[in-house]
């Protein structure tokens, strides 16, 4: 890959991110502006809340990754923005914006897929990783395992029957009054408690690839209405310890079936430190090379966005300036 | 000085260039929610028609709302890129200040659909401007002077109860916020930086707040 200097934009949920990446895994910037306090207090992203806040912080932000990179405009080669999956109005702050720069600084923009943006977060670190790979990407909208056997050819393996693993989390956080973000509060809490303390059930954890949370979030709030007096600190260990049971033995099963060489970690969830311990030492296990990136590049940032901008436009070429956002947009997968 | 304005806060996209004493070159089409996808385009052709590019431009100007939200921060966060990419100031004028200029007569009501049932509406008299606000029409029926004419998609939209009003209203269908009246009234306004330039919502975000939690927890 040449060293074309790619600016990227991420606004799909509620992280305002502009990054500067050189050569597809270069990053000379990656700003990221939560708006987590923002909507902790309504229990979880507000759309409408989220999308004026993304306009408020896009130029601050831009600024910022521009002086990180110390960068001015005639270094930028190309302007990405993610425009799907996601909020549509969030996104559409996002696409607008960049594609008002390429139009200003006549270079070109390209639409990125968020989802595909969070593989490429693997080869931010790591752009030699052994291929095959197998991909665990875990956050609050999704929960899949994909095969990737070279750039761009995506096949899924396994995906969620019903909750996302991190809108499982964030359910039973809920529950327990722990707050808004629900993945982190469990994660801190767990640290407190016993993993061993309740038996959940693991949900498919025999049975093929994909996943099911929706139960074992159930009988969290079963368990609590039997036993009143549990601790928290139990319960929010105990639940994480079955969630990162399953989707361990479901990533190690699909790389053993698919004879991938790698594993690896993806999403916001993959910030949560039991499942990268967990993960790394189960990869080990199975003779598997494994990456567990950077937590900065699990949660959503516009590193990751411009990565795959960066290679998307040597395949595809430029997004057309008619382009819009699609919030339910899939990742473009292979049989 | 060369301006190019931009409205998006309503089904309508337009770009208008406006240099010295003149509209260069203007495009406007109804839309309905291809905000994104309409003006970015047309923004490119619009420049080009008018042969100037954006480094070329003085000032900019937006239709800052109110109006739908999505298409408002459409418009402005193309033109806030803009600004910030070439570094130059901005006017900010209402979706309901753009209908009224367009209009001679007075007094004109400006009324732009809010959806659920409610209407964003401002009066403009020879020698005052009401306030902007937000409501039921019936609600804000009060504002509407005697022999107004009232003028906006909103105005489409609830006629008959506009064409009630006391004092007779008279109705001016398919109006819209028009990009050429923005970059002539842009012309005399004083400009600010781009991200001074704030989007008029008028309306709140809808929030539900639905948290169930453990019972009887205090932790
Ligand atoms: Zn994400």
């Amino acid at each position: 890959m040449n060293q074309q200097v790619v600016l990227a934009i991420e606004t799909s949920c509620d992280e305002t991110s502009v990054a500067i990446v050189a050569g597809g895994s270069r990053v000379l910037a990656n700003v990221v502006s939560s708006q987590v306090d923002l909507h902790a207090r309504f229990g979880g992203v507000v759309p409408e809340v989220a999308s004026r806040a993304h306009l408020e912080l896009l130029e601050v932000v831009l600024q910022e990754a521009l002086d990180e990179a110390e960068m001015t405009a005639v270094d930028i080669d190309a302007v990405a923005a993610t425009h799907g999956p996601g909020l549509i109005g969030a996104l559409l702050v996002g696409v607008s914006a960049a594609k008002a720069l390429s139009v200003a600084w006549r270079v070109p923009y390209v639409g990125v897929n968020h989802m595909e943006g969070h593989l490429f977060a693997t080869f931010l670190e790591r752009p030699d990783l052994a291929r095959p790979v197998v991909v665990l990407l875990v956050s609050g909208g999704h929960t899949m395992l994909v095969h990737l056997s070279e750039l761009g050819r995506y096949r899924l393996l396994g995906s969620t029957t019903d909750d996302a693993a991190g809108e499982a989390f964030d359910k039973v956080a809920r529950y327990l009054g722990l707050g808004y973000p629900g993945g982190p509060a469990i994660d801190r809490l767990s640290q407190e408690g016993r993993a061993d303390a309740i038996a959940f059930p693991r949900g498919l954890l025999d049975d093929g690839l994909d996943f099911s949370f929706s139960g074992m979030k159930t009988s969290v709030i079963n368990y609590v209405r039997k036993h009143p007096d549990t601790a928290n600190a139990d319960l929010a260990a105990s639940f994480q310890e079955a969630v990162v049971d399953v989707l361990v033995a479901k990533t190690i099963r699909a790389a053993t079936m698919t004879k991938a060489a790698s594993v690896c970690l993806g999403g916001g969830v993959a910030a949560n430190r039991r499942l990268r311990s967990r993960f790394a030492e189960a990869a080990a296990a199975g003779g598997f090379d494994c990456l567990v990136p950077d937590r900065a590049y699990c949660t959503d940032n516009a590193a990751m966005i411009a990565a795959a901008a960066a290679w998307r436009l040597s395949q595809d070429g430029p997004t057309g300036l008619d382009d819009g956002a699609a919030p339910n947009l899939k990742l473009p997968l292979i049989d | 000085m060369l301006i190019l304005g931009v409205t998006t806060s309503t089904a309508a996209v337009g770009v208008a260039v406006w240099c010295d004493d003149e509209v260069l070159s203007v495009q406007q089409v109804r839309t309905d929610r291809r905000h994104a996808e309409e003006l970015t385009p047309m923004l490119a052709q619009v420049l080009a028609d008018a042969g100037v590019e954006v480094s070329d431009i003085d000032r900019l100007a937006v239709d800052v709302g109110p109006g739908r939200f999505t298409g408002m921060r459409v418009g402005l966060a193309t033109v806030r890129a803009l600004a910030f990419a070439v570094d130059c100031p901005v006017v900010g004028i209402t979706s309901l200040e753009l209908l009224a200029a367009a209009v001679p007569e007075r007094p004109v009501v400006a009324v732009i659909d809010a959806r659920r049932n409610e209407v964003f509406q401002q009066a403009f008299s020879e020698t005052s401007t009401g306030p902007a606000r937000v409501g039921t029409p019936s609600s804000l029926m009060s504002d509407v002077p005697d022999h107004a004419l009232v003028v906006g998609d909103g105005a489409d939209r609830y006629r008959d109860l506009y064409a009630a009003a006391p004092g007779a209203a008279r109705i001016l269908a398919d109006q819209d916020p028009q990009a050429a009246i923005l970059v002539r009234l842009a012309a005399s306004r004083v400009a600010s930086p781009g991200r001074t330039i704030e989007p008029v919502y008028l309306r709140d975000p809808d929030v539900q707040i639905n948290i169930k939690t453990r019972p009887n927890e205090t932790s």
